[in-house]
């Protein structure tokens, strides 16, 4: 008797032990990787969006805006009723697969502006996320829309969005060029410098007013600095030979720059008005393409010195650079991510030129494009997407790619030869 | 080498022919003709002591009028047969001393726009360097790069790659 | 007739060690077999975790009384009485997950596997052996008995085997039943495994990371649970990562899923949760 009682105990003790069921506490559950990519929400159409001036639906540039963002998959509104103001049916929204839910409405007030509401629901949680009334003029809906839509992403991303910022490229038309400046899904765009001779690699100043450029237009390359509000002007660098390649440190107050006044080109530093002049790098082949580090105390830069054209990072203090990429005989036009920790540049792979990403901690390197002529590669200023020009039916188009692969699209609203793409930073 | 050859037949027919091709403007106001007189003429423009520092001589002189020199692939190295075009320029320079050469380095269009202009640099240099070691002045001689940005011939192919890899001599004030 | 079983019973207690070591041997099958067979979750990221996984052995060691002897099942020969258990939970285990989300890939249609064998019979098999005990025979040597004696010797040996065996059915039956808690509680552990599985794939199906996420981030998240599935409140994060998109976008996949899963077992229900997310890990 008393074996069996001491076996019906081991029993029990065995089974409680092996067969997993605690007396009591928590149950713990581990959850690994993430299953889903993009959030479902609904853009209902808002109330008289006809308030507005233009073709194109407010909401439909607020739903693209989002789409582009590779975070967001749009539900279908339906059937489902949308009046801004009335707490939503969450059950039935839910039901339609919607996360969130976006409604709002359009009136035109007295003043001739329009009086704009949306509000931001989060179906999960049956809770309201945001409440805004604005009043725009009534030709501002891509403004307006860019605007709702960073507001609905930073809500319900966790970071800021990149609606409203700009981006700027050169466009070639017959034998004209134009520098434009656009929104950042390629839209709105309007000239901001015409010339009858080529303008290139245009970058914007780290607060969005003014953008330095190279212009052809005295039969040599010479560096401008513009200023967006006023289309004035200046001379920032025109030496003896070819001055070009001009990138701004991220203080705004000096660029880097390539000149060959004393024989091979090499980078140099110069103060944002054209004064103090200095070398940085000592080499005996071509140094260009610099860009500054974000934290500004390195320079990245293509040079041949050897042999082929590859990758380095020199000190802004003394020059000394180290070479970064190795694969490959052709890597050139680095661009450093916002965060400092992503290069990106163009490598020749098999006689195609691809974008490339580096991670710089650990070396890995992965080919982002799967074209053939693929350059000025330009980071969004989220560091999450990257603009660069391509190449189609033998005409120059922009493209985005995102570095995690999310989402990729072309800018394909022009008519003419597009290149040199450089992407502004958050509006201030 | 197959398109510098092609590139020099080009030039013979051009010289030959009094240049009807599209090519730079510059050339196109020779209306003298003997082909031949490439070599032959330098000779005689020696002895004569003073066509190169004719104010004309720009307009007068075959070789004065040939004003591109094209380059191989990936290269910068002035192929000989435009070392006597050079020097033809290397002697009106020298004869005038005021005359100013703007030289402009081009390439191709494959690649990077800017590594393209550095590349368009070095193809001008090395035509720089010629003229000043025949004793040309480093002032009369500015070098500069026009990378891939003005393309001669504006196909995707290998026949207006070849025309592209060029430096030019553009006379100016 | 009392005193007859007053009296010491060599041959029962051989015939307990016996039935003993049968059960044992059946525990210890039962044991391996369910342990071989929790095998099977792992393709899934979920898994139980015990409460003293370490201080197991320890435990085991320390049951001698029963005889070295007996509790030296060694190679047990068959596992798979543990089968048994497998057939009641299985009915379906995906509607729950499969409802709610018809995008995502399912990462793990492979948990079928490891159930080879239908055969449940084989439980009831041990059940029985207990019984032949013929080990009574053993009736030590008496003094001389005159035939009436040995009529009533016999007789009485008889009614103790009868009684013996009740005895023993009554031992075997407590032994089973025993058993039979001890395999419910064999599936009641698969049955939490499953439901801890499918609560995993549906926080999990509704996770969107935040873009630029980097590192091996973890995140402890605390949360009370009704049975309905339906989640109490806000989840409580107990680790702190310091990003807070990734946090939210966490919380957000969490409140996504209620209801959760409801377990297959009313009685594996737990009413707390522990959610340790690994975002950045692929099981």
């Amino acid at each position: 008797m008393k074996v069996f009682r001491h076996a019906f105990a081991l029993l029990a003790a065995l089974s409680c032990l092996l067969l997993g069921l605690p007396a009591s506490a928590q149950l713990n559950v581990e959850i690994y990787g993430a299953g889903a990519d993009r959030i479902p929400i609904t853009i209902a159409d808002f109330g008289d969006e006809s308030a507005m001036q233009g073709d194109d639906k407010l909401t439909g540039i607020i739903r693209k805006d989002l789409e582009l963002s590779g975070m967001f998959r749009m539900i279908s509104q339906g059937t489902l009723p949308a009046v801004e103001g009335t707490v939503p049916d969450y059950a039935a929204w839910r039901g339609q697969g919607a996360d969130a839910l976006v409604v709002g409405s359009l009136s035109r007030n007295p003043n001739g502006m329009v009086d704009v509401r949306f509000r931001l629901y989060d179906v999960t949680r049956t809770s309201e996320l945001l409440s805004l009334k604005l009043s725009v003029a009534a030709n501002q809906k891509r403004a307006l829309a860019h605007h709702i839509a960073n507001k609905i992403y930073e809500k319900l991303v966790g970071q800021p969005g990149i609606f409203a910022t700009r981006i700027a490229y050169v466009e070639k038309v017959g034998n004209r060029y134009q520098l434009l400046v656009a929104d950042f899904d390629g839209e709105n765009a309007v000239p901001a410098l015409l010339s009858a001779e080529p303008i290139m690699s245009p970058t914007w100043s780290p607060d969005g007013k003014q953008i330095a450029y190279v212009s052809f237009e005295k039969k040599k390359p010479i560096v401008y600095v513009a200023t967006l509000a006023t289309g004035r002007r200046i001379t920032l660098a025109n030496y003896k030979g070819s001055n070009s390649a001009p990138a701004w440190s991220p203080d705004g107050r000096r660029l880097a720059l390539t000149l060959t006044k004393d024989g091979l080109s090499q980078i140099y530093i110069v103060n944002a008005d054209g004064s103090g002049l200095r070398r940085l790098t000592s080499s005996n082949g071509i140094d260009t393409e610099p860009r500054w580090s974000p934290d500004g105390s390195s320079i990245y830069f293509t040079s041949d010195r050897g042999g082929s054209p590859q990758i380095y990072r020199a000190s802004v203090d003394n020059g000394n650079a180290q070479r970064l990429s190795f694969a490959g005989a052709y890597n050139v036009t680095p661009r450093i991510s916002p965060d400092g920790k992503t290069l990106v540049y163009v490598s020749r792979n098999n006689g195609r030129f691809q974008i490339t990403m580096m991670d710089l901690a650990s070396q890995q390197t992965q080919v982002l494009t799967d074209s053939d002529r693929d350059e000025s590669p330009s980071f969004a200023p989220d560091g999450r997407t990257i603009l660069y020009a391509t190449e189609v039916g033998g005409r120059g188009v922009l493209s985005v790619v995102s570095t995690d692969g999310r989402t990729r699209y072309r800018l394909n609203n022009r008519a003419g030869d597009v290149r040199e793409p450089t992407w502004g930073p958050f509006e201030k | 080498m197959k398109y510098s050859l092609i590139a020099t037949a080009t030039l013979a027919a051009m010289l030959a022919a009094c240049s009807t091709t599209p090519t730079a403007p510059v050339e196109e106001k020779a209306p003298v003709a003997a082909a031949p007189a490439a070599a032959a003429a330098k000779p005689a423009a020696v002895t004569a002591g003073d066509p190169f520092a004719d104010a004309d001589a720009l307009n007068k002189i075959p070789l004065l009028q040939k004003r591109s020199i094209y380059f191989e692939f990936d290269s910068f190295a002035i192929p000989l047969d435009y070392v006597s075009i050079i020097e033809a320029h290397s002697k009106y320079l020298k004869a005038n001393a005021g005359a100013k050469v703007l030289i402009q380095g081009n390439t191709d269009e494959r690649g990077s726009r800017e590594y393209n202009l550095a590349l368009g640099q070095k193809r001008a240099d090395a035509v720089k360097s010629n003229l000043t070691l025949l004793g040309v002045k480093e002032s009369q001689v500015e070098a500069v790069s026009l990378g891939e940005e003005k393309p001669k011939a504006t196909g995707h192919d290998e026949a207006a790659w070849t025309e592209n890899r060029r430096a030019d001599l553009v006379y100016g004030n | 007739m009392e005193h007859t079983f007053q009296r010491p019973e060599p041959g029962k207690w051989a015939s307990a060690v016996f039935s003993f070591a049968m059960h044992a041997l059946l525990l210890g099958a039962l044991f391996w077999g369910v342990q071989w067979q929790s095998r099977p979750p792992e393709p899934v990221s979920v898994e139980l975790v015990r409460a003293m996984p370490a201080s197991t052995p320890p435990t085991v060691e320390r049951q001698p009384e029963p005889e070295a002897r007996v509790e030296t099942p060694p190679p047990r020969p068959e596992p798979k009485p543990v089968e048994e258990k497998a057939p009641e939970p299985r009915p379906a285990p995906k509607p729950d997950i499969a409802l709610k989300e018809p995008e995502k890939k399912k990462p793990e249609p492979k948990r079928e596997p490891p159930k080879p064998e239908p055969e449940k019979k084989v439980e009831k098999k041990p059940e029985p052996k207990p019984e032949p005990k013929p080990v009574e025979k053993k009736e030590e040597p008496k003094p001389p008995m005159s035939d009436l004696d040995k009529m009533l010797a016999r007789e009485n040996q008889r009614v103790r085997e009868v009684k013996n065996r009740a005895i023993q059915d009554q031992q075997t039956a407590d032994l089973n039943a025993k058993l039979d808690a001890a395999a419910n509680a064999a599936s009641m552990g698969r049955a939490q495994a499953d439901w801890v599985h499918r609560i995993s794939q549906k926080v999990r199906s509704n996770l969107i990371l935040p873009p630029g996420t980097t590192g091996n981030p973890k995140l402890v998240f605390r949360l009370q649970i009704l049975p309905t599935g339906e989640i109490l409140g806000e989840p409580k994060l107990v680790s702190n990562t310091g990003n807070a998109a990734l946090e939210e976008a966490v919380r957000r996949a969490i409140l996504k899923s209620s209801p959760l899963p409801k377990p297959e077992k009313n009685e594996v229900f737990q009413r707390d949760l522990n959610f340790n997310f690994f975002p950045m890990q692929n099981d």
